[in-house]
């Protein structure tokens, strides 16, 4: 009889000693192991069954894992010999592909590494058990002549290999510390170099925004000065216009550094500093960040930090300058306007490029802004009393290609460019007739027209169509419906032979009476931007109806991007307000954390709550193996998990099939191959 | 046990014969792979067929690249542990151009044997003399299977390309060729008791008996009845040749038959085919209804088809059909349909397997060009087998003492 928690503790064993994801089995499971498995036959059989079953598992790291203990096992057991080789096939199959269809799973370098060592075992375990196990003899044969398995090469490729390896290590450190000794030496040659020029920008800096601790300066010799004699210092004061000395007088530094107008005083430091600038920018900075590549690889921590202190000093000073508001004099002649350090060519605006962007249309809703509202209105030449109408010559937007409006203007425009002459005699003509029905007509007639314009203005204008052929008529009868067997065929008839049949139709006269008319909306471009403001200093660029997809819903902003409505302000408050609350608290830097956890050995990090039971993922559950089922995390595939998604490529299909069958609706309606399909 | 079974035996108490039919069950049922005895390992290609001469010491075997070997099964090495080594080869470019379907033993003669292959040929080769073979006969379609008649040896029934004909050797031609009946050939066999009886199996698993005499009727085979039909008449007319089938045929599988064996009386047939699983039927002969009298399904789902032999012991009480299951034989106890033993050994898909009926020994050959021997001779390999282990002091104190099941003291660790 089996006992049940020996069982477990086995089976417990075997997944710890096989999910290990080392090349070695630990002694001290082991040894627990086989103080369990040894107890009886059963208990034996048991644990090669758990083997087996992890041996199946679909990871070569497991399966290799699974190995080691069996072939330790297989070294201290008879019993389990006779076991395994009466299952034999399928422990080949698992480990040594013996069946051509069924292959090892991933990792791949596992699998190889599974096959070569087991062949290695089979090898061994052939030399010292043959003699007692006749099916491993016909074993070994079976691998050696039918699969052609060379079992000298697998020994021999182990050695060579590791030697192989040894070789190739010692000749990377050497290559390596070649570039080391390389980059010593060019260190050597650049770091004065480096700092000279960091020197020099600090001091261009100094000289260009003073710091409040060099203003410090010059008063403190002023104060050693007064403390010499202090009962001066209420004269000194009230000389100065101060009275009391108590008042403080806060003045407000802004953080960034202020503007610096180019000046003929400072114009040579300011070149100076470019000049220093670019050297940095366009000589050193890459240089060190190929130095930090070699180093990086390189066992010297010391060359390491320093050259990263190199670089975090030529990065700040960079970024000094590069924060460093430089403004133009008025006087500066255009010339050094040219020999800007751009490398990019002007080009002519792209055609349809608006510089200037409307603000949104929530502002112009509101009408906050009034200006916006006439600007709006201008361009798309609406007259406000005119409701919509089919037909509507005025509402067809020009720009919507898919308009008549559109094809009538540009065949319109192609006829007056190829006949120019023709239009213009024709227009002389009607003007002629014009004049001469001018001269006809009485004062009363020109009033019947006026009133006749007026009132055919604010008339609605309807193409003809059923409802209009009967709208004097009185009497209607429901219209009837005969059906019609268009194809007589031979032997191919229909299960109800309806034809001649007439029946009235089920609307009845409301068919007559009605009309349908398709609503599609009209064409609006879009003439807004999201404007949120960017990390880059610019604004989003990013042009869209009603929301930008990296900032939420547009909304009226100002120049610098800032919202200009207050409940847009105070919502943006409210979103922000609540990511704060979620981050986690500043010391949670990440590089802080490590630092503390290198140097106390205690992992500070505040871990979101686990919510529920959630399921472990493979690499929290085999911390040891690779995870072969991972998914590579790319932007690419983060993109598409959100673009091509199932639910929103069916949203944007449905809409775009709507708007595209009212669209047919409203134009080919009456015709005959779009009216067939009318739902 | 077996002391107090012979003491029966000599005083008068147990028939010699049921002794003899005891120990041959004994045996046959211990079937396992044989811890002494290997077949020297020559092939190059999978096996499909495998035969024993009447002597039973010459194992004949066809490979699926068209050569043969002859191995000789007996052991003259003076020692149990022994290699059966391989006597005779097929001398390169003299043999088949694709896979050999069958090899046969003449019956009663163990200097002639003959092969048929995918290739159409049925060559007739002398042991004695094995640079060319005897004679060749061209059919035109492959040939699955053949049987030649066990009673007079001379004539040889060839299923090739679904028909059945039947070569008479000292003629030297085709003197005959059995009626089409609507269905593909795929399996012949003589009945070793009446030598004008001819079994035939198809593919769509149809079973029948065939009287080579008078082949204007047959008999086919139910599961629960057989039907006498007559020939279907084959007009000639001005739309072509078109038979007119009298009745449709009855099945007695629901796939193809892979593989037939008489009992060695001839009064009992057993069929290897397939019915979403394998399967093994056995039937009586002779009789007008209710002919299967055993059915025993076994192993994963099977498509039926390829290239399988059984074969049967039918001298040992219940008779024991050893048939193949993927890449192991299964022993079937065909009295009560159930089976009885896994015999697990081969790397790849076995094909055919063969039953040593006077040293109680099988041979099965398999798609990993390789022969197994199975023994059920237990304890004299035992015996052999502690008797070397004491010789040489390999672990002698083994038997005597019970030695812990995995040895944690001797750490030789490497």
């Amino acid at each position: 009889m089996l006992d049940i928690d020996v069982c477990k503790r086995i089976t417990g064993l075997v997944e710890q000693l096989s999910t290990s994801g080392t090349d070695i089995v630990d002694k001290k499971l082991f040894r627990e192991l086989a103080t369990n498995a040894g107890q009886s036959e059963d208990y034996l059989k048991f644990t090669l069954e758990r083997l087996l079953h992890q041996l199946e598992r679909k990871h070569s790291e497991i399966r290799l894992g699974a190995f080691l203990v069996i072939d330790l096992l297989f070294k201290k057991s008879e019993y389990f010999r006779e076991l395994l080789l009466d299952d034999f096939h399928i422990f080949l199959e698992l480990t040594v592909e013996s069946n051509s269809e069924k292959l090892l799973p991933p990792p791949i370098t596992a699998a190889k590494k599974l096959k070569q060592r087991v062949l290695q075992a089979i090898h061994k375990w052939y030399s010292n058990f043959q003699e007692a196990h006749k099916r491993l003899a016909l074993s070994y044969n079976f691998l050696k002549h039918n699969l052609k398995i060379d079992f000298d090469d697998a020994l021999k490729r182990n050695a060579f290999e590791l030697q192989q390896d040894l070789v190739e290590r010692q000749r990377h450190s050497k290559l390596v510390g070649k570039k080391v000794d390389g980059i010593k030496s060019e260190m050597e040659e650049k770091v004065d170099e480096i700092s000279r020029i960091v020197t020099e920008m600090n001091n261009c800096f100094s000289l260009l925004i003073p710091k409040p601790g060099d203003l410090f300066q010059d008063e403190g010799q002023n104060e050693s000065d007064e403390d010499e004699s202090p009962e001066d210092t209420t004269v000194n004061l009230r000389e100065h216009g101060i009275s009391d000395p108590r008042t403080v007088i806060s003045i407000h530094l802004p953080s960034k550094p202020q503007q610096v107008r180019i000046t003929e005083d400072n114009a040579a430091v300011i070149e100076t500093l470019k000049d220093h600038y670019q050297e940095l920018k366009n000589g050193y900075l890459p240089s060190i960040k190929k130095w930090i590549q070699v180093a990086s690889k390189s066992d010297d921590e010391s060359l390491f930090r320093k050259v990263m202190d190199l670089k975090s000093l030529v990065e700040e000073e960079m970024k000094q300058f590069e924060e460093l508001k430089l403004v133009e004099s008025r006087g500066r002649s255009s010339s050094e306007d040219e020999d800007s350090d751009s490398d990019f060519e002007e080009v002519p605006d792209k055609e349809g490029y608006e510089d200037v962007v409307e603000t949104p249309p929530v502002v112009v809703s509101k009408a906050t802004t009034d200006s916006n509202i006439k600007a709006l209105d201008h361009s798309i030449s609406q007259p406000e009393d005119v409701s919509w109408r089919p037909w509507n010559e005025n509402a067809d937007d020009v720009k919507d290609p898919a308009t008549l409006t559109a094809t009538l203007a540009q065949l319109r425009a192609n006829q007056a460019i190829i006949n120019g002459t023709k239009i213009t005699s024709t227009s002389t003509y009607t003007k002629g007739q014009a004049s001469k029905d001018d001269a006809v007509p009485g004062p009363s007639k020109d009033s019947r027209e006026s009133r006749k314009e007026r009132l055919l203005k604010c008339a609605p204008k309807l193409p003809y169509d059923v409802d209009l052929y009967h709208w004097e008529d009185e009497k209607l009868t429901a219209p009837s419906i005969e059906i019609v067997e268009t194809d007589r065929h031979k032997f191919w008839t229909p299960s109800q032979d309806r034809a001649g049949e007439v029946f009235e139709d089920p609307n009845g006269i409301a068919s007559l009476r009605t009309r349908v008319i398709e609503f599609t909306g009209k064409f609006e471009p879009v003439k807004w931007s999201c404007r949120a403001p960017l990390r880059s200093g610019k604004l989003c660029p990013r042009r869209d109806r009603y929301k930008c997809p990296l900032h939420g819903k547009i909304i009226a902003r100002d120049e610098i991007g800032n919202p200009v409505k207050p409940e847009d302000i105070s919502e943006l408050e409210a979103e922000k307000a609540k990511a704060d609350a979620e981050k986690p608290p500043d010391w949670q830097d990440p590089e802080f954390l490590k630092d503390i956890e290198a140097q106390t050995g205690m992992d500070l990090t505040i871990r979101p709550p686990k919510r529920g039971k959630k399921k472990q993922t493979f690499s929290q559950q085999y911390p040891g193996l690779t995870d072969v089922d991972k998914k590579n995390n790319t932007p690419r595939s983060r993109l598409e998990k959100k673009v091509l998604n199932k639910a929103s490529l069916k949203r944007v299909a449905s809409t775009m099939d709507s708007i595209s069958h009212k669209r047919f609706r409203d134009k080919f309606g009456d015709q005959w191959n779009y009216a067939m399909n009318n739902d | 046990m077996l002391s107090g079974v012979i003491e029966n035996v000599r005083g008068g108490l147990m028939k010699p014969d049921a002794f003899r039919k005891a120990e041959r069950t004994r045996r046959t049922l211990n079937f396992s792979l044989s811890s002494t005895a290997v077949v020297e390992p020559v092939f190059s290609s999978g096996l499909f067929s495998l035969n024993l001469d009447c002597t039973s010491r010459f194992l004949l075997s066809g490979a699926s690249d068209g050569s043969w070997y002859i191995h000789d099964t007996f052991n003259f090495t003076q020692s149990v542990d022994h290699e059966k080594k391989c006597v005779l080869k097929c001398p390169p470019r003299t043999c088949h151009t694709r896979s050999i379907s069958t090899v046969e033993w003449f019956p009663s003669d163990n200097g002639a044997f003959t092969t048929s292959s995918y290739d159409g040929w049925l060559c007739i080769w002398d042991a004695n003399n094995p640079g060319q073979p005897v004679d060749k006969y061209d059919r035109e379609g492959p040939i699955y299977r053949h049987h030649t008649n066990p009673v007079n040896g001379s004539i040889i029934a060839v299923c090739s390309g679904g028909e059945i004909n039947l070569l008479d050797i000292r003629v030297g031609s085709a003197i005959q060729k059995l009626p089409e009946v609507h269905a593909q050939m795929k399996e012949v066999r003589w009945n070793p008791f009446h030598q004008s009886q001819l079994m035939v199996g198809s593919y769509g698993g149809n079973l029948i008996e065939w009287d080579i005499r008078s082949t204007f009727q047959y008999r086919c085979y139910g599961v629960d009845q057989v039907r006498l039909s007559r020939r279907p008449v084959v007009t000639r007319g001005s739309s072509g040749i078109t038979t007119d089938s009298t009745s449709s045929l009855i099945q007695a599988h629901t796939g193809s038959i892979d593989s037939m064996k008489f009992s060695s009386d001839g009064q009992e047939l057993y069929t290897f085919g397939a019915s979403g699983k394998m399967e093994v039927r056995r039937w009586r002969m002779g009789v007008t209804n209710d002919p299967c009298i055993g059915t025993l399904r076994y192993g994963k789902k099977h498509k039926g088809g390829g290239n399988f032999s059984i074969d049967v012991a039918d001298n040992v009480d219940p008779p024991i059909v050893f048939a193949p299951n993927s890449t192991s034989v299964i022993a079937c106890d065909m009295k009560d349909c159930h089976a009885m033993k896994e015999l697990v050994g081969h790397f790849k898909q076995v094909n055919c397997f063969v039953y040593d009926e006077a040293y109680q020994q099988g041979y099965s050959g398999g798609n990993d060009a390789g022969i197994i021997v199975w023994s059920g001779n237990k304890t004299t390999e035992q015996t052999y087998v502690e008797e070397k282990a004491t010789k040489y002091g390999i672990r002698a104190e083994s038997s005597i003492k019970p030695k812990p099941l995995i040895d944690l003291d001797d750490d030789d660790d490497d």
